[in-house]
């Protein structure tokens, strides 16, 4: 299935990327198993960034199962001026890097529009 | 071929140092006061691995029980194979294998699983059918000598994990 969505895919990082006006410098979307199905800039393969999003978003899924919270929606890791951001996206993970001082409330908006 | 792989296992068995010596990309560390090892995995390690044309992707948990959340969690990602190593140079690490064993036989019985008998090139290591004995490895469940530090000795168990799976 995630073959025949990966043109999709990188449609989505392309778009997310470019209408960030430079807020946001790179966003992959990979599997819960690591594995990148798409990216942006297509130059740019991050394979830690996304090891390290599966592990915090299955950390957090397990949190939330044992507390009995809803799973997690989002996770924000705060560099500083730089941040990290994880959204689920069904059974995958997108991961957006921002650049330094970004503006987030047009992240936020990219970010809540983005369905697969 | 993909496959992914899970390095656990008690405190001080290795699991860092197997996924670093097989291709390991990061390790998440923290300064420990512990005296048998300067740092400790707080987080998890990652490794991929190209190997006889197969793609091994390689996630470590950490050992402490402190961290249970990220333990648990990435015991529940879609693992094709899960490798449990343990101390056998270290009765301690053994028994503390024990509890360890337990715990991924009961998250993921679904996965086929290999004890890794790790420092078994130390004086005071013990036999593969002894650390089953000790670890409470059941029958079906192999258990293999491991040096996580000699890459060649670290990719034979690797290949056994994944021979599990044919």
């Amino acid at each position: 299935m995630s073959e025949v969505k990966r043109p999709e895919l990188e449609e989505l990082c392309r778009r997310l990327v470019a209408s960030s006006r430079g807020s946001l410098t790179s966003v992959i979307i990979c599997t819960e198993e690591a594995e990148i199905l798409a990216h942006n800039p297509v130059t740019e393969v991050d394979q830690d960034a996304a090891a390290i999003a599966v592990g915090n978003m299955s950390a957090f899924r397990y949190m939330s199962q044992a507390y009995g919270f809803k799973p997690p929606k989002r996770i924000d890791v705060d560099f500083g001026d730089e941040k990290l951001i994880i959204k689920p996206l069904g059974s995958l993970i997108l991961v957006a890097k921002t650049s330094s001082k970004p503006n987030l409330g047009l992240v936020d908006l990219l970010l809540e529009q983005v369905k697969l | 071929m993909r496959y992914v792989v899970l390095v656990t296992g008690p405190f001080n068995s290795g699991k860092s140092t197997f996924v670093s010596t097989l291709g390991g990309r990061f390790s998440a560390e923290a300064s420990t006061k512990n005296l048998l090892k300067p740092t400790t995995t707080v987080f998890m390690d990652f490794g991929t691995i190209e190997h006889n044309g197969y793609h091994v992707t390689l996630f470590g948990t950490p050992g402490q029980p402190k961290f249970r959340p990220f333990i648990m969690g990435l015991m529940t990602l879609k693992l094709d194979a899960i490798i449990l190593l343990v101390d056998c140079s270290d009765p301690v690490g053994l028994v503390m294998g024990r509890g360890f064993y337990q715990m991924v036989r009961r998250a993921r019985p679904d996965v086929p699983l290999l004890v890794a008998a790790n420092k078994s090139d130390r004086l005071t290591a013990r036999k593969p059918e002894e650390v089953r004995k000790i670890v409470g490895v059941e029958e079906g469940v192999p258990v293999v000598p491991c040096v996580a530090t000699d890459r060649e000795r670290a990719l034979e168990v690797l290949e056994k994990a994944l021979g599990l799976l044919k």
